[in-house]
C-alpha cells in the first residue's frame, strides 16, 4: 500500500512539474510575441476624389490585406496645423506605432509632436525631413514618368500647345510640369505648355474651368495637378486629350484619356512596415524613382501609336540603365531666357528638390524667384 | 517673362469668355431669381448657401442611384421643398431672427450634405445634363459655340422672364410686392400674408436647389464636399446687385460668371499677375459696381420690410 | 388659439433653459440620424465627451482651443450689440495673422517684449482696417455688411495663399507654410504641459473687458441703444455712424487678436489652415450665448469641447463632418426657441370666453370697482 502510495506522490509531482513548466514555456512565448502593429495614417482631406490620398488609401487596404501583423487606422480632413497637432499627439497617446502623414504640410506638425514620442515612427509622404530616431520622408519623384508622358503629350498635340490645371505651386508639381515640357520639346521643340492655377486641389467645377480656358487658349493635350478627374471629362467633351495624374482615370473619359502617372504606395509601405516590424528600420529620406516600382504609368489609350510605344520604352531603358535623370541635362533656359543649366552639366539633386523656376516654354501668371 | 499671348485676346477669345461666363452664371441665376421672389415678400433667406448644396448632394446622388437626370432633378425638388418648408417654419411662423438663422442651416446643410455625400465622392454619374447643339448656326461657328449649351441654362433664361413678368405684370405679382413693402396694407384687404412668404421663401429654396443641382448634374458632374463655393453668398449681392429685379439678375449672373472666366482665360494667356490676384476679382468687382450704381442712383429697391417678421398685432 | 404678444422682459434663466434644451434636442436628432446610418452614436459620445470634459488634458485643450473661438465670438458679437452683422470673422483672423507674422519676419533679431506687441498691434490695425473697409459702403451708399463681409472673406483667404505659396513661402521645405517664426516671436507656455500660452490670459481680459465695458460704461450704453432702438438712440442725440465703425473696428480687430494669437502662441508660422472653421463657429456661439460676454466664455468652452472631439469621433467611426451638422442644428434651435423667449403664450378659448379663474378675478376686480357694464363689454370682446 505505502509504496503504491509512494508512486502516486512521485507521479503527480511529476505531473505538476509538467503543468508548471509547460504554463511557464507558453506564458513567456505570448510574452515574447510581438503585438501587432498599430498604423494610423492621416490625411489632409477627404479619401473618396481618386487624387493623392484615394491612392494613399487604396495603398492602405493593400497593405492592410497582406500583412497581418499590421492593424491600420485613418483619419480624414486633419488640417496641417493646431489640430493636426493635437491629433497626432492623441493618437500617440493612444499607442499608435506608426503614424504616416501622408502630405509634405504636416511637417511641421511632425517635428513637434515627434520628439516627446521617440518610440512612435512617423513616416511623412511628400517632405523631406529626416531625423532619427523616428522621422523618415518619402518624396515621390514622378519626374522621369513625366518626361516620358512629355514625350507622348509632343507627338499628339497638333496645336503645339499642351496644358496643366495646376492646383498650387508645390515644388514636386513645379518640377513635374517642368519635366513634361521637356519630354514634349525633345520631340517637338515647338510646343509651349500653358499652367492655370486653381490655388486648391479640390474643386471639379474650377478645374472644369481652368481646363475649358486652356481648351479655348489652344491646348489639345490636358494634364492637371488636382485631386479630381474634372479635366478628364472636359477633355471628353471637347475632343482634345487628356493625361492624368495619381490615379488612372480613364473612365472619366474613354476617348481622351491617353496616359498618366500612378502611385503603387503599398510598395513603400508593406517593406518599410515589415522592416519596422522586425526592428530593422533606421530612418532615411527616400527619394524613390522608377527603379523602385512605386510610381509607374497607366496604360496606353487608344491613341498611342506603336511608334510612340517605343519611343517610350526607349527614354524608359536609358533612365533605367544608363542615367536616371539625362533629362535634365543641360542647356536649359527658364522662361524668361536665362540660362539655368549649363550645356553638359546637369541639375543636382539639391537643385532639383529646391526647384521653383519654369523652363522656358511654360506660360502661366504666377511668379517665380 | 515672354510677354503674354495678347493674340488669344481677340474677338473669338471675348465670346469664348462670355460663353463660359454664360455657363458659371447659370447657378447664380436659379438661385438670384429664388431669393429675389423670397426676399420681394419680405424674407431674407441666408441658407441658399446650404440649399444649393443639399440640392447637388441629392441631385448627385439620385442620378448616381437611378441613372436618370430628371428623376433627380424631380427629388431635388421635393427635398427642397420639405427643407425650404422648415425654414420658412422658422423664418416665419417662429420669428427667429432671420440673419442667424439662415446662416445656422446653411451650416447644418454644409455638415448634412457633406456626411450624406461621402459615399458618391469621385464617382461617375451615369446621366448627366449634356451640352445641345444647334444645326441651324452650322454658318456662324462662334454662335453655334455661345449656344451649345444644356437645357437648363435655357430654362434658367425662362424662369428669370417668367418671373419678370410675374412679378411685375400680375396680380400675384403685385401682391407678392405688397407682402414686402406693405404687408399690412395687404392684410387689411384680406391676403394671408404669412401664406405668401412661406410660398415665396419656399419656392426661392427649391430654385436654389435646383442651381446647385445644375453644379453636380451639369456644370462639373460629380460630387465633392463644399461644392457650392461660396456662390451662396454671392447670390445676396447679385440679388442687391440686378435691384430685386428677374431680369437685370440675367445680366448681373452672367457678369460675375464672366468675371470668373475672364480670370481663368488671363491666366492662360500668361498675364503677369499671379493666379491668386485674379481669382479674386469675381469677389472684389460685385461690391465696386454695386458701389457705383448706388452712387449713380440712390433710390433704394430694398423691400421695405425686408427681414422684419409681420406681426398682425404688432404696430 | 394660441395668443402670442411680446413680454416686456427677457429672463435670463429662460434664455439659459432654451439654450440647454436646444443641445439636447440637437443631440437626439444627430443620433437618430447616426443610428439610422449606422453608425453608433451614443456609445462614441459618451466616451469621447468623456474624455474631453473629465481629462486634465482634453480640458487643457479645450481651453486652448477657447482662446481664437472667445475672441472670434465677441467679434461678432460686438458689432451685433450695436446691430450689425460681422461675419467676415474668417477673413479679419487671417488678416491678423497675416500682420503678426509679417512683423515676426520682418524683425527677427528684436527681443521678445518688443517683437510680440508690435505683432499683436500690426495684426490688429490690418484686421481693424478690413472691418473699418467693410462699413464704409454700408454707411455711405447703403449696401450692407453682411455682403462686404461675407465677399471679404474670400478676398482675403487668397491672399493668404499668395503670401504662403509666394511672397512668404519657406524656402526651407516644401510645405505650404512660411518660416518657422524665431523664439522672440512665440509666446511662452501658461501651463506646463499644454498647450495653451500667454494668450490665454489676453483672450480673459478681453472678455471681461468688452463686458465692463458694454456694461457700464457711457460708450458701451450708446452702442447697445444703437443697436436695441436706433430711433431712440438718433433722438437721444447718439451719432450711429460713429458706432457703425467703431463696433465693427472693434469686433474686427478681436477677430485679428485671435489670428495673431494663434500664429505667435500655437502654430509659429503662417499656413493657409490655422482656422479651423472658427469664424463659423464663433457665429454660433455668440448667437447661442445671446451675445453677452461672460455666456460666450462659458459656452464657448463647452464648443470647444465639441471642436475639438470631432476627430475623436472619426476616430471611433462617426463621419468627420457630425460636428458640423451639430453646430448648424444647436444654433437652429436655439433661434427657433427665441420664440420662447421672447413671447408670452396664454391660452385663450376661440368664443372668447376666458377661463373660468380669470373671469372669477375679473369679477372679483370689476365688483371692486362696481364698473359691471365696462366688464361685459371686456368679456365678450375677442
Amino acid at each position: 500500500m505505502k509504496g503504491e502510495h509512494e508512486m502516486k506522490k512521485i507521479f503527480n509531482n511529476m505531473l505538476a512539474m509538467l503543468i508548471l513548466i509547460v504554463l511557464l514555456v507558453s506564458i513567456t512565448l505570448t510574452v515574447m510575441a510581438k503585438e501587432k502593429l498599430k498604423v494610423a495614417f492621416v490625411y489632409n482631406a477627404t479619401v473618396g476624389d481618386y487624387g493623392w490620398f484615394y491612392g494613399h488609401d487604396k495603398a492602405r487596404k493593400i497593405t492592410d490585406e497582406e500583412l497581418d501583423f499590421v492593424e491600420t487606422s485613418f483619419l480624414e480632413n486633419v488640417t496641417p496645423g493646431a489640430v493636426a497637432e493635437r491629433v497626432m499627439k492623441e493618437l500617440c497617446k493612444d499607442g499608435y506605432d506608426v503614424i504616416i502623414p501622408a502630405s509634405g504640410d504636416y511637417e511641421a506638425d511632425v517635428l513637434k509632436v515627434a520628439d516627446q514620442y521617440p518610440n512612435v515612427k512617423f513616416l511623412i509622404c511628400g517632405a523631406l525631413t529626416k531625423k532619427d530616431p523616428n522621422i523618415e520622408s518619402f518624396y515621390p519623384l514622378s519626374t522621369q514618368v513625366w518626361y516620358m508622358l512629355g514625350q507622348i503629350a509632343g507627338k499628339l498635340t497638333k496645336t503645339n500647345c499642351i496644358g496643366i490645371v495646376g492646383a498650387v505651386v508645390y515644388p514636386i508639381d513645379l518640377q513635374i510640369q517642368n519635366a513634361w515640357i521637356l519630354g514634349a520639346k525633345s520631340v517637338n521643340p515647338e510646343v509651349v505648355e500653358r499652367i492655370i492655377y486653381i490655388n486648391t486641389y479640390y474643386d471639379p467645377a474650377a478645374e472644369r474651368d481652368a481646363a475649358e480656358s486652356l481648351i479655348n487658349a489652344g491646348v489639345d493635350v490636358i494634364a492637371q495637378n488636382t485631386n479630381t478627374p474634372a479635366h478628364v471629362q472636359v477633355a471628353e467633351e471637347y475632343g482634345v486629350y487628356a493625361m492624368s495624374m495619381f490615379e488612372d482615370m480613364r473612365q472619366f473619359g474613354p476617348n481622351a484619356y491617353v496616359s498618366g502617372d500612378v502611385f503603387l504606395w503599398e510598395k513603400y509601405y508593406i517593406p518599410t512596415l515589415t522592416a519596422i516590424y522586425e526592428n530593422t528600420w533606421k530612418p532615411r529620406l527616400f527619394i524613390p524613382d522608377l527603379t523602385s516600382g512605386i510610381m509607374d504609368m497607366a496604360e496606353f489609350g487608344p491613341m498611342v501609336t506603336e511608334e510612340m510605344k517605343a519611343m517610350v520604352e526607349e527614354s524608359r531603358n536609358k533612365m533605367l540603365t544608363e542615367d536616371p535623370t539625362f533629362f535634365w541635362e543641360g542647356p536649359i533656359y527658364d522662361r524668361d531666357g536665362n540660362l539655368r543649366v549649363k550645356e553638359g552639366e546637369k541639375l543636382t539633386k539639391e537643385e532639383l528638390s529646391g526647384m521653383d523656376w519654369w523652363v522656358d516654354g511654360v506660360i502661366t501668371s504666377m511668379t517665380s524667384k | 517673362m515672354k510677354e503674354a499671348s495678347k493674340e488669344l485676346m481677340d474677338f473669338r477669345g471675348i465670346v469664348l469668355v462670355i460663353s463660359m461666363g454664360i455657363t458659371a452664371g447659370t447657378p447664380l441665376l436659379f438661385s438670384s431669381v429664388g431669393e429675389i421672389l423670397t426676399e420681394k415678400s419680405g424674407v431674407l433667406n441666408l441658407g441658399i448657401e446650404g440649399f444649393m448644396l443639399m440640392g447637388a448632394m441629392t441631385g448627385f446622388m439620385v442620378s448616381y442611384q437611378t441613372g436618370n437626370k430628371w428623376t433627380a432633378l424631380f427629388v431635388v425638388i421635393g427635398v427642397c421643398l420639405v427643407l425650404g418648408l422648415i425654414l420658412s417654419f422658422v423664418l416665419i411662423t417662429l420669428r427667429a431672427n432671420q440673419i442667424a438663422a439662415g446662416i445656422a442651416f446653411t451650416i447644418f446643410c454644409t455638415g448634412l450634405s457633406t456626411i450624406l455625400g461621402k459615399p458618391f465622392i469621385g464617382v461617375v454619374a451615369p446621366d448627366i445634363f449634356k451640352k445641345l447643339t444647334f444645326s441651324g448656326f452650322d454658318k456662324f461657328p462662334l454662335l453655334q459655340l455661345l449656344f451649345k449649351k444644356d437645357v437648363l441654362v435655357f430654362v434658367a433664361i425662362a424662369l428669370a422672364i417668367i418671373a419678370w413678368i410675374f412679378v411685375y405684370k400680375t396680380k400675384s405679382g403685385l401682391q407678392l410686392r405688397a407682402a414686402g413693402d406693405n404687408p399690412s396694407a395687404l392684410d387689411s384687404l384680406g391676403v394671408n400674408v404669412i401664406l405668401q412668404r412661406y410660398i415665396y421663401t419656399t419656392l426661392g429654396s427649391i430654385f436654389a436647389g435646383i442651381g446647385g443641382a445644375y453644379l453636380s448634374l451639369a456644370y462639373s458632374p460629380s460630387w465633392i464636399e463644399g461644392m457650392a463655393a461660396g456662390r451662396g453668398w454671392l447670390t445676396i449681392a447679385l440679388v442687391n446687385f440686378a435691384l430685386w429685379n428677374p431680369l437685370y439678375a440675367i445680366g448681373g449672373a452672367y457678369l460675375f460668371g464672366t468675371f470668373y472666366a475672364l480670370s481663368f482665360h488671363l491666366e492662360a494667356m500668361g498675364i503677369a499677375i499671379p493666379s491668386y490676384f485674379l481669382r479674386m476679382l469675381p469677389y472684389i468687382c460685385p461690391i465696386i459696381i454695386l458701389i457705383i450704381s448706388k452712387i449713380r442712383n440712390k433710390r433704394n429697391y430694398v423691400p421695405r420690410y425686408l427681414c422684419l417678421p409681420y406681426i398682425r398685432e404688432a404696430k | 388659439m394660441i395668443k402670442i404678444e411680446n413680454r416686456r422682459t427677457v429672463q435670463m434663466s429662460t434664455a439659459i433653459c432654451a439654450g440647454i434644451l436646444s443641445v439636447l434636442i440637437s443631440l437626439l436628432i444627430s443620433v437618430i440620424v447616426l443610428q439610422l446610418m449606422h453608425y453608433k452614436p451614443i456609445e462614441v459620445f459618451s466616451k469621447v465627451f468623456g474624455k474631453t470634459y473629465f481629462r486634465l488634458d482634453g480640458i487643457l485643450e479645450n481651453l486652448l482651443t477657447l482662446i481664437p473661438i472667445s475672441l472670434c465670438a465677441l467679434s461678432v458679437a460686438v458689432p451685433a450689440k450695436a446691430g450689425f452683422w460681422n461675419i467676415g470673422v474668417e477673413g479679419q483672423f487671417y488678416m491678423g495673422a497675416i500682420g503678426a507674422t509679417g512683423i515676426a519676419l520682418a524683425f527677427p533679431y528684436l527681443p521678445r517684449s518688443i517683437l510680440v506687441p508690435l505683432m499683436l498691434i500690426s495684426g490688429i490695425i490690418l484686421s481693424g482696417l478690413v472691418g473699418f473697409l467693410s462699413t464704409i459702403p454700408k454707411i455711405k451708399w447703403g449696401i450692407s455688411e453682411i455682403l462686404t463681409t461675407i465677399l471679404s472673406n474670400s478676398i482675403i483667404i487668397f491672399f493668404v495663399k499668395y503670401l504662403v505659396y509666394d511672397a512668404w513661402n519657406d524656402p526651407k521645405s516644401v510645405a505650404a507654410q512660411t518660416p518657422e517664426f524665431v523664439n522672440a516671436a512665440k509666446l511662452p507656455i501658461l501651463i506646463q504641459g499644454s498647450r495653451v500660452h500667454y494668450g490665454f490670459i489676453l483672450a480673459i481680459l478681453m472678455v471681461l473687458g468688452i463686458n465692463f465695458i458694454l456694461k457700464h460704461t457711457i460708450f458701451g450704453y450708446e452702442l447697445r441703444l444703437t443697436g436695441a432702438n436706433p430711433r431712440g438712440a438718433e433722438y437721444a442725440g447718439i451719432d450711429s455712424k460713429k458706432y457703425a465703425y467703431l463696433s465693427m473696428v472693434i469686433g474686427a480687430g478681436l477677430a485679428g487678436m485671435a489670428g495673431v494669437l494663434e500664429v505667435s502662441g500655437v502654430v509659429f508660422r503662417l499656413q493657409p489652415t490655422i482656422s479651423a472653421d472658427y469664424g463659423f463657429s464663433a457665429f454660433v456661439i455668440a448667437w447661442v450665448a445671446r451675445l453677452s460676454p461672460i455666456a460666450i466664455l462659458f459656452i464657448g468652452y463647452l464648443f470647444s469641447g465639441l471642436l475639438v472631439s470631432g476627430f475623436k469621433m472619426q476616430m471611433m467611426g462617426l463621419p468627420s463632418s457630425i460636428v458640423a451638422m451639430l453646430k448648424g442644428l444647436i444654433l437652429l434651435f436655439v433661434l427657433a426657441g427665441e420664440l420662447f423667449t421672447f413671447y408670452k403664450f396664454s391660452w385663450v378659448r376661440k368664443n372668447g370666453k376666458v377661463t373660468k379663474i380669470k373671469k372669477k378675478k375679473k369679477i372679483e376686480v370689476l365688483n371692486q370697482n362696481n364698473k359691471i357694464n365696462f366688464k361685459k363689454q371686456y368679456e365678450g370682446g375677442e
